[in-house]
């Protein structure tokens, strides 16, 4: 069975733990791997502003991220997380006051829950690049 | 804890951009160790920057080795979330009787890491396997063999500790919960990423479920690239 021939569907049940995710902020750094993937500008960029999580928590509705998000290979996204908690917010999960950048290296099609958009979830499509 | 169901389905290829949060594996259905999976490497996927990793880069690196996790492999041992120098740990919390979302994970992975061999024979010998049970209640004796059905040399993890396992599982940014239903069954939600260790204990790498074996054993030749002791 190769990567290309499943077809799975599986029930995911979406559960928001904002203050319970906060990622470590990882200021120390060792002599270990550096991050080099990450400098220019990624194709799409977003910032969770500071206060996100209390803004939630309050009720106010958040619309920081599309519902659906439509991308090629090859194309980059970055979310910047300003906010003192970690956010589920489609297929990532970025911690507090961390920068996620990934580049996009397959087709395929995600739904998951987003913790900073209206609807709960945000649908992520990866077409192929356009020759 | 607020919960939606969310429904997945992987309709091209390879998602590089699936995964997620939270997958609910129900224990009714569940599925035992599926064996080592699939023997063939596809060799028809389109061809990748060769210098990019298709994983994501959270940073600042988490540092995840604050936490030591109990050896289920070598009891009275302790697992660091750390590579050793020059090499790369790949950890993964799950739960044995995950129907398909873990033993797919780990399927993916072992192809991965033959792939690794076959570009240059011994080089999955520097990547350390390491999978944490996020259902203790019933997976701290199983894991050890469940987890070496995948990878045979890899390590299982676990502790009924819910503090233990709590703090080693939030630098990664793992979300698990597991409850019993009316009827008895079990049920589990937990994230379903793969990660990447360095030897400095930081996290360097995340693969959404779904990522290719392909992009996951290229991810790990540059990273060990990256890795010299």
């Amino acid at each position: 069975m190769s990567a290309a021939s499943r077809l799975v569907a599986v029930v995911f049940t979406g559960v928001m733990l904002l203050g319970a995710c906060a990622g470590d902020d990882g200021s120390a750094r060792g002599p270990g791997l550096t991050p080099t993937e990450t400098a220019g500008a990624a194709t799409y960029e977003y910032t969770i502003p500071m206060g996100a999580g209390e803004a939630l928590d309050s009720g106010t509705p958040l619309e920081i991220l599309p519902g659906e998000l439509i991308t090629n290979v090859g194309e980059t996204i970055r979310i910047v997380n300003e906010d003192d908690r970690g956010h589920n917010v489609g297929p990532w999960f970025v911690g507090a006051n961390e920068t996620l950048n990934q580049e996009f290296s397959s087709a395929g099609e995600f739904e998951g829950v987003c913790t900073v958009h209206p609807s709960g979830q945000l649908i992520l499509i990866v077409n192929e690049a356009e020759m | 804890m607020k919960a939606a169901d969310i429904s997945r389905r992987r309709l091209v290829g390879i998602v590089g951009a699936g995964a997620l949060l939270f997958a609910a594996c129900g224990g009714s259905d569940a599925a035992g160790p599926t064996g080592g999976g699939e023997s063939t490497i596809p060799d028809d996927q389109p061809e990748r920057d060769p210098d990019t990793l298709s994983g994501i880069i959270r940073e600042p690196f988490p540092v995840v080795n604050a936490t030591l996790m109990p050896s289920l492999t070598r009891p009275g041992e302790n697992i660091e979330f750390k590579a050793a120098p020059g090499e790369i740990q790949v950890v993964y919390f799950g739960f044995t009787n995950c129907a398909s979302i873990c033993p797919t994970t780990l399927v993916d992975l072992t192809v991965a890491l033959r792939k690794l061999d076959v570009d240059e024979p011994g080089r999955s010998d520097r990547v350390e396997t390491v999978v944490v049970t996020v259902d203790p209640g019933r997976d701290l004796e199983l894991l050890p063999a469940y987890a070496t059905s995948f990878i045979s040399d890899a390590i299982a993890g676990g502790t009924a500790d819910e503090v233990v396992l709590a703090s080693a599982a939030e630098p990664f940014g793992v979300s698990y919960d597991v409850r019993t239903l009316d009827d008895g069954t079990i049920e589990v939600d937990h994230s379903t990423f793969l990660y990447a260790v360095d030897d400095q204990g930081q996290l360097v790498l995340t693969w959404q479920f779904g990522a290719s074996s392909e992009d996951i054993a290229a991810d790990l030749a540059l990273l060990l690239g990256r890795s010299t002791p």
